[in-house]
């Protein structure tokens, strides 16, 4: 059976459950405790049985999950599914993954929520106080460090050390779409007045400009390779990639998917989105050419790479999840599920714990 | 269950309600059986609450429950559906596009899936919707490896048929 059809049945289970309505569940359960007994009991030899099984399957899951850590090699697994906690505290294992919410309708507040390794549950970066809203944020490589930027014009900047608490302002510095390198020491930023895009040593202190762009670029990303010496940075005119002195190496098609989640750990392909075509693609950072990516059923937008695969964040409001696919789009298979309630991504970024090599 | 349990397992099905109510929906075809689906597995999930490790493993629990759930009851009240390989009335090809398609597509689709038996259904929505692996539908239905791709074969080939819209085959098995 081809895998076009398969992709017209995914899309179309999708669909078809977008027609399920949401069930007062709880008022359900409550009615059925006191009306009749729940069904298993009237079947108690199935009772025993589906205990036997699940205990089969809780072996069977074990094994299928040490098969498919054989296929990638990310440090780190995810658990099957992710909840949100507003009022846990950060445990001391390493930070894995960071949820950012998009806002809500009271305010422009973007709630961001780390996971640490072992844990299924995500715990509220609380704010500082100090940067109101954010129009970027990501977690560094390292899982050390968690980057924020407020909504005004002449952003502030704010690095928070997730395992001290402290926040570093990198030294008052202000700036669109803050970037920190991989290794951590490095921070790239765009003036959003002038369009300079300037070069924060984080040990120094010192601030070089790298690129001027033009005025008014509000719309810079950037993406670290994963040996933090080069970077892509979009601009005005498209996307190239540079190197720590600004020079341009290599103009790229397309626009950056999600900043530095954008690189294979490899360092070799970049995941880009091309206006031209209107599609995903992967982009070979060695010579800029770029292989379409199809993008799974499912409202999907693709976030960055685990080992060599493609993650990809699909589904809607209730049933958001991440899925992997390979270079191509294929083979997908679910990573995590997003028990957000009525609440929807704007973004989610990862350590290299759970990217892989690089 | 107690006092704090009881809050988590609300907030388990204020959460995760909707979601798991569309996979039912899918397994079953009708709002109201997937509602039942999902309330026999969440109260499976009370009895065993206090032994779930958290929520996600909770989750995880009333899905494999609504697998399984969905497929016994078939066997016992098998009587009820008869599921065929082809839609009696396969679609006609359509001359060119029109806005009513997209609604139209899906009917049909919606049909062609019902029509499906639950093994068959359960199967292709553990792949393509769950997007779990051959291997890992294989170890939730309690089936073999080869099964699952004879099933899942069989089902996308009934799909096809229902709908000629969808492509041909082009490519190798997976």
């Amino acid at each position: 059976m081809s895998i076009d059809v398969e992709d017209q049945v995914r899309t179309a289970l999708h669909e078809i459950a977008d027609d399920a309505r949401p069930a007062p569940l709880m008022q359900r359960l409550e009615a059925g405790r006191g009306a009749t007994r729940p069904r298993l009991l009237r079947h108690r030899s199935v009772v025993g049985a589906v205990a036997a099984v699940v205990a089969a399957l809780l072996v069977a899951a074990l094994m299928s999950r040490a098969e498919h850590a054989r296929r990638i090699d990310p440090a780190e697994r995810l658990p099957k599914v992710i909840t949100l906690s507003e009022s846990g505290t950060l445990s001391p294992g390493r930070v894995l993954l960071a949820i950012s919410l998009a806002a809500d309708s009271e305010n422009d507040n973007t709630p961001s929520y780390l996971l640490t390794s072992n844990e299924t549950e995500a715990v509220l970066l609380p704010q500082t106080g100090e940067v109101q809203g954010h129009w970027t944020q990501h977690l560094s490589a390292d899982g050390a460090s968690f980057v924020r930027q407020g909504w005004q014009t002449q952003a502030d900047v704010e690095i928070v050390d997730l395992r001290a608490g402290s926040v570093d302002h990198a030294g008052g510095a202000r700036g669109h779409c803050p970037t920190l390198s991989p290794d951590g020491s490095l921070l790239v930023a765009a003036d959003y007045a002038t369009g300079d895009v300037v070069l924060i040593d984080r040990v120094s202190g010192t601030v070089n400009q790298i690129a001027a762009e033009g005025p008014e670029c509000g719309y810079h990303s950037f993406a670290w390779a994963p040996d933090s010496e080069r970077m892509v940075v979009r601009g005005r005119y498209g996307s190239g990639l540079r190197d720590l002195h600004g020079r341009l190496l290599r103009e790229l098609p397309g626009r950056l998917a999600n900043g530095s989640m954008s690189w294979s750990p490899d360092g070799r392909d970049l995941l880009m989105y091309r206006s031209a075509t209107g599609g995903f693609a992967v982009v070979s950072v060695a010579d800029g050419t770029a292989t379409a990516l199809p993008a799974p059923a499912g409202d999907a937008r693709p976030l960055g790479w685990t080992g060599d695969r493609v993650v990809w964040l699909v589904g809607g409001v209730g049933d958001q999840r991440l899925v992997t696919t390979d270079r191509e789009g294929r083979d997908r298979q679910l990573w995590t599920r997003l028990a957000l309630g009525t609440r929807q991504v704007d973004n989610i970024t990862w350590s290299r714990a759970l990217t892989g090599r690089g | 269950m107690d006092a704090v349990q009881d809050e988590v397992f609300r907030g388990f099905v204020a959460a995760r309600g909707h979601a798991l109510i569309r996979t039912a929906y899918l397994l079953t075809g009708d709002q109201h059986l997937a509602e039942d689906l999902v309330q026999t597995a969440l109260e499976r999930a009370v009895q065993h609450w206090s032994s779930i490790r958290d929520v996600g493993a909770a989750e995880q629990y009333v899905r494999r429950t609504m697998y399984r759930e969905n497929i016994s009851l078939w066997r016992r009240r098998r009587l009820t559906e008869l599921p065929t390989q082809v839609v009696p009335e396969p679609r006609r090809e359509r001359p060119a596009a029109d806005p009513t398609d997209r609604s139209t597509d899906r009917m049909v689709l919606r049909d062609a899936l019902m029509r499906l038996g639950r093994r068959q259904r359960t199967v292709l929505v553990l792949r393509f919707f769950e997007d779990l692996t051959e291997q890992q539908t294989a170890d939730l239905l309690g089936i073999s490896v080869g099964t699952v791709k004879s099933q899942s074969h069989k089902a996308l080939h009934a799909m096809r048929s229902a709908c000629r819209d969808l492509a041909p085959a082009t490519g190798g098995e997976r």
